[in-house]
């Protein structure tokens, strides 16, 4: 057995009661198998990768007790916990290797990518001659496919895409032939296109190495990708372990079947999709162009254009969803933000209702502003930390004279809590109180509170997880169906575009490539990247 | 803005015209009360007690007769009375001129930073020209002209240390203007001056408050450097003008610097404290214990 962790916890110092983060954890990693640890945020996951690094900061723990036993090289088996810290040092890096999940981050800005896999290399590899060294390091890149490596050694990293960045991640962990590769969240960063790519290089490096992969992630499309083995993580314990078939399609325990259930893939639609009417659309786009200006010099001179949104037509019909799907950068939420007009359209035209609202005046578009709202991302920055719940709801409808009096608006904001499934006494509480689905749910009543018929809904789940995004979709469904919404709906994950939307409208590079209903786009995609984009979404197999 | 400055500055920090310590003093030596507890400090900033025939420079608790906790000055007067008075003027130029200073570097900055473009430019070169200024010479010019003003002190202050301020609240602005709180509130239609000092001043101002700490502490050291080069005010004590009445005697008497000295370095470590304590206090996240 490779690595053996035996009864791992691991305790925070916390008033009154210490915090629990790995209580209990045992698995064993084979030499030459991928075991996935999965779970929600929070389970514990990172920091039972930390703790078997013992990357930990010694004085912020309670406890911190069990057995790690690494079999590495040719020797014994060790147990890492009680290691001194120069012998660490030499299994981090050397026996066993880490990647982590921000790849800008994790590499240091002022070095070349090569000086910092040479500086890796000359560690651990002490007697390799200079050039020995650096060929190493070439051979590294070489594996990892980043393109004209001769070229990329002596760039630095903000000169490198992310997806090239987490592969010199990875060649630096690789160049010293590690036994065991932690990957904590190495793809959650990256688009699915290039997703796939990282995760096909990791497999290809493991089978021509043979080392042991411990990945971390809370996907389970990329679980069932890459794994061979999966440890279900939740609330610090490892509730179930198993191979990925098992785990996927017979879960044992109640926690995983939840969370397979709440999977998009799973989710039973109550609703068929709508049909488009011949009616008219609330939102119709002509050749909707933002551009961001590049100022370079000292008059700050416009040099270049950044063409966010290129010339976008489209139509939302009344009464449905529409996705908007693309990959970061294509200009997605600019688009959202620029229909409402939080950002300025540089040309085209904006019809809301039969009404051009591009030209508005500032004052008008206010009065306007009640009709479209829109749900964030974020749910941290999302919600103004120094106002009550209470008042973040009614201060728009006081602006816009819903509710007579005070007392009316909070009965409203009860009831809209009510719709969103909290408790009323949220009122009177602060933002940073709730959880990341609670501040969703607050963030879709504030939306709510001005009786809308259009919301515009940026990536509101991807920041949660998967059982609370569930509840969220569900939850948004039967409010489009109360209040007869429209919604453009922004995503990359192609799950919840299947589970939520009628029509799906793909986005590239500012332009709109590929647009239809929300089936014929998944199952049969015309466009070249439609369909790259589609093939590389990773699967649960159902 | 300036004029109430001036007003609230005129009634809080005069020090007192009436001196009845002279009739206690005699009253308290001829037993006349029977007291328990007696006035500690029995005398005025101004008793010179030269004219009393004293020779003055006395060390603290030195006489028996006429206690002096922290030994009187070349004219015979009482330092920690002295101090106790010069207090006032400390205080009160710390907070106005740095109330001034937050007035308008708020104003100033929170405009250029959600406006940005062309007002963030204009602003820009407004605090780079006010920045130039340099504000011990303009006091010591406007003193030179027009006479030794604790309130023309105070205003000159104020106006020359905000764009400090204006550059912090600017730096905030530009990031909360992008944060989706404050793009929420835009969406809803919330009127300008709802955004700016409802929903984006109370999360930008924890920096400002942890600079004007440090802002009060300058003004005080501002006005010390002042006295202490002879130019501060004529006839009230400030501690400034008692350092600098330290070093004029011919032989270094330490309760005359070490006193008004450990007082400023007090006030000034004790306004950082503030200040640090301030940021946190206002702080939502660390207001309630989850």
């Amino acid at each position: 057995m490779l690595l053996s962790i035996k009864q791992l916890h691991t305790w925070f110092k916390h008033q009154p009661e210490p915090i629990k983060a790995v209580d209990g954890v045992d698995f064993e990693i084979e030499r030459g198998e991928t075991f996935c640890l999965v779970g929600e945020s929070g389970s514990g996951k990172s920091i039972t990768a930390l703790s078997i690094m013992r990357l930990l900061p010694q004085s912020g723990l309670q406890k911190q007790s069990g057995q790690v036993l690494f079999e590495g090289g040719n020797q014994q088996a060790v147990d890492l916990t009680g290691l001194d810290a120069s012998k660490m040092r030499l299994i981090r890096g050397g026996r066993i290797a880490m990647i982590f999940q921000e790849p800008m981050s994790s590499l240091n800005p002022v070095f070349t990518i090569g000086e910092q896999i040479l500086e890796a290399v000359k560690l651990h590899f002490p007697q390799l001659s200079a050039s020995q060294a650096w060929d190493r390091v070439m051979n590294a890149l070489r594996d990892v496919q980043l393109p004209d490596p001769e070229i990329r050694v002596n760039s630095y990293p903000h000169q490198l895409s992310g997806g090239q960045r987490q592969r010199v991640m990875i060649a630096m962990a690789m160049a010293c032939e590690p036994d065991i590769l932690i990957a904590d969240e190495p793809t959650t960063a990256l688009d699915v296109t290039v997703q796939r790519e990282i995760l096909r290089l990791m497999k290809a490096l493991q089978q021509r190495t043979g080392m042991a992969i411990l990945f971390i992630t809370h996907d389970f499309g990329v679980v069932s990708e890459i794994a061979d083995r999966v440890g279900v993580m939740q609330k610090g314990k490892l509730v179930e372990t198993g191979t990925t078939e098992q785990i996927i399609h017979k879960p044992a325990h109640h926690y995983t079947q939840s969370l397979i259930a709440a999977l998009p893939e799973n989710l039973a639609r109550s609703e068929p999709h709508q049909a488009v009417e011949d009616q008219q659309p609330l939102i119709r786009l002509d050749n909707l162009a933002i551009h961001f200006p590049v100022r370079k010099g000292l008059l700050r001179r416009v040099v270049d254009q950044v063409k966010a949104v290129d010339g976008v037509d489209l139509e939302i019909p009344r009464g449905q969803i529409l996705a908007l799907v693309g990959e970061s950068g294509s200009g997605k939420t600019t688009l959202g933000r620029g229909i409402l007009r939080l950002t300025e359209p540089t040309a085209g035209q904006i019809t809301f209702d039969n009404t051009d609202i591009t030209e508005m005046k500032p004052a008008q578009l206010r009065q306007f502003r009640r009709n479209m709202q829109i749900i964030f991302q974020d749910p941290i920055s999302s919600l103004n930390p120094r106002l009550s719940i209470a008042a973040i709801l009614t201060e728009p409808m006081k602006v816009h004279g819903i509710g007579e009096n005070h007392e009316a608006r909070i009965e409203l904001a009860r009831d809209l809590l009510q719709q969103v499934q909290m408790d009323e006494d949220a009122l009177w509480r602060y933002p940073h109180e709730f959880s990341g689905g609670q501040r969703q749910r607050i963030g879709i009543a504030r939306a709510l509170s001005l009786e809308p018929s259009f919301i515009v809904c940026d990536e509101i789940t991807s920041a949660l997880d998967v059982s609370v995004q569930a509840e969220i979709l569900k939850m948004l469904l039967a409010l489009r169906r109360q209040h007869n919404l429209t919604l453009l709906f922004i995503t990359h994950n192609i799950g919840v575009v299947v589970y939520v939307s009628d029509r799906t409208a793909v986005m590239y590079q500012g332009q709109i490539v590929e647009q239809g209903r929300t089936e014929d786009i998944v199952n049969n995609p015309q466009n070249d990247y439609t369909q790259q984009l589609i093939a590389a979404v990773p699967r649960v197999p159902l | 803005m300036l004029s109430i400055g001036g007003g609230l500055a005129y009634d809080f920090v005069d020090p007192p015209k009436l001196v009845i310590y002279e009739q206690y003093r005699v009253a308290e030596r001829a037993g006349t009360y029977d007291w328990v507890v007696f006035a500690p400090v029995p005398y005025s900033p101004k008793d010179y007690q030269r004219d009393l025939g004293d020779t003055g420079l006395e060390e603290p608790l030195s006489q028996v007769e006429r206690t002096h906790w922290f030994g009187t000055e070349q004219n015979g007067a009482d330092v920690l009375s002295r101090m106790i008075h010069a207090s006032r003027i400390a205080l009160g130029i710390g907070f106005i001129a740095t109330g001034i200073a937050m007035a308008i570097g708020v104003v100033i900055g929170g405009l250029m930073g959600y406006f940005s473009g062309i007002v963030d430019m204009l602003g820009m070169r407004l605090v780079e020209i006010f920045e130039a200024v340099p504000t011990l010479f303009l006091l010591l010019t406007f003193v030179a002209f027009f006479g030794r003003s604790l309130y023309i002190m105070m205003v000159i202050i104020g106006i020359t240390s905000w764009p400090g301020y204006a550059r912090y609240v600017r730096a905030e602005f530009l990031r909360l203007r992008k944060q989706d709180f404050v793009q929420a509130a835009e969406a809803a239609g919330l009127p300008l001056p709802s955004i700016l000092f409802r929903h984006m001043l109370p999360n930008g101002m924890g920096p400002v408050l942890v600079a004007a700490s440090f802002g009060v502490a300058s003004a005080i050291l501002a006005e010390a450097t002042l006295s202490f080069l002879g130019l501060g005010l004529v006839d009230d004590p400030s501690w400034g003008e008692m350092l600098n009445q330290a070093v004029q005697s011919s032989r270094f008497n330490w309760w005359m610097a070490a006193f008004p000295g450990g007082a400023i370095f007090f006030t000034v470590f004790a306004y950082n404290l503030i200040g640090e304590s301030l940021r946190d206090a206002i702080d939502p996240y660390l207001s309630k214990a989850n």
